[in-house]
């Protein structure tokens, strides 16, 4: 396990942050818990990922949805910009 | 013969749960009591026309994964349940997990046992996502979007095994809520089987639970397909799920009539083919996982007497 903490940024179009967000791992190198994490009140989810490739969704309270993909052991920082779906 | 024994977040002396117990052998098929709860009666539709029941031939032709892994095949085939005050729906659960840091999540529980939730050894202990021990789960039976139709209890007491808090074993990806309110006598609990892989070969699995892309995480999705393959610990079926159903009950109907009867917690959705196979998976309900969900049953006060 990595010992370096990943953290995901979940904003809209404009930039702002966005509280509630639910993110999961919808594509991964490695078995990975079917867990959805949710966005604290600065848009921010942390975890520790085991070595591997990550593709995280991220689903906001106004139905947006977008992704990123992440390398760990990496930068240990991503952001994810979501729209809605046409606005991508 | 496997040895497991139940690891317990820790708690002041005085509330503290038993400690560790060898587990016992116990018959190649076994099988805890299930009830419906005193809760409405009325036979749920969704149960009708949703729930796979009995053996059957594939339902959907063999697929690859699309670009969600854990929605197999060209479609999403899940399907939203609006009866959730019914019966088996209720006594499935939207959980709301908190870490030590405050760090916030989705999962799905399952009544086992008037005070007693069976989920994924992930939602209650993870080193990943809780740094540990989580530190509060919120229990919803039936939450059906922005309605609750039972009372939302709140635990601080969770139980494990060995294999998952020392070893992160995903074979042994198991965890259980004890609750102080009885939420049981009220929406019921599944009857749990260990049953042997000869016997679960061609039964259709049902997996329901609460889903972080479609609703936050508020409204219960259901979906239904075969059994793919049952190894030693795990089974693998192709039923379409996403981040949030980690702990929802992998259930059976062994007739037409036959009341549910689960025989898995499922835990894992992405990570590639196992073995080439194309699958989401649970750790199965082995005899000594059974025997350890008896001990927390009976550790919350256990089953009340058949009348």
């Amino acid at each position: 396990m990595s010992d370096t903490p990943t953290t995901l940024r979940i904003v809209d179009e404009a930039g702002n942050r966005v509280a509630g967000a639910a993110v999961a791992v919808v594509r991964s190198s490695v078995p990975f818990p079917e867990i959805a994490l949710l966005a604290d009140d600065d848009g921010v989810v942390e975890l520790r990922l085991p070595p591997g490739t990550f593709t995280f969704r991220a689903h906001g309270p106004a139905g947006q949805s977008g992704e990123v993909t992440v390398q760990s052991p990496g930068s240990g920082e991503a952001l994810v910009r979501i729209a809605h779906a046409g606005e991508r | 013969m496997i040895q497991i024994s139940s690891v317990s977040k820790p708690l002041p002396a005085a509330a503290a749960l038993e400690g560790v117990r060898a587990a016992e052998a116990v018959p190649q098929r076994a099988v805890t009591p299930g009830r419906p709860g005193s809760g409405a009666r009325e036979a749920s539709r969704s149960l009708k026309f949703l729930a796979a029941k009995g053996k059957a031939g594939p339902l959907r032709a063999p697929a690859v994964r699309g670009a969600i892994e854990s929605i197999i095949g060209p479609t999403d085939d899940r399907v939203r349940v609006l009866d959730t005050e019914l019966t088996p729906w209720r006594m499935i659960c939207a959980l709301r997990m908190r870490g030590r840091t405050g760090a916030g999540a989705i999962g799905t529980g399952w009544l086992v046992g008037p005070r007693t939730l069976l989920t994924a050894g992930h939602c209650v202990y993870s080193t990943q996502f809780f740094g540990g021990w989580a530190s509060s789960i919120e229990v919803s039976p039936g939450r059906n979007g922005a309605e609750f139709p039972f009372r939302t209890a709140r635990s601080t007491r969770f139980s494990s095994v060995n294999r998952w808090v020392e070893a992160q074993d995903p074979d042994f990806d198991v965890g259980c809520i004890h609750l102080d309110d009885p939420l049981g006598d009220e929406v019921g609990w599944f009857g749990v089987g260990a049953l042997a892989p000869d016997e679960l070969e061609g039964f259709l699995v049902n997996v329901s639970g609460y889903p972080g892309d479609r609703g936050g995480g508020t409204e219960q999705y259901h979906h239904r397909n075969r059994i793919l393959r049952v190894t030693e610990r795990r089974l693998f079926y192709d039923v379409d799920t996403f981040g949030g159903q980690s702990g929802a009950p992998v259930w059976i109907h062994e007739t037409d009539t036959a009341p549910p009867l689960a025989v898995g917690i499922h835990a894992y959705g992405v990570g590639g083919a196992v073995d080439g196979l194309e699958a989401n998976s649970a750790p199965r309900i082995i005899p000594e996982v059974l025997d350890q969900i008896r001990t927390w049953v009976e550790s919350d006060g256990g089953w009340p007497q058949a009348s």
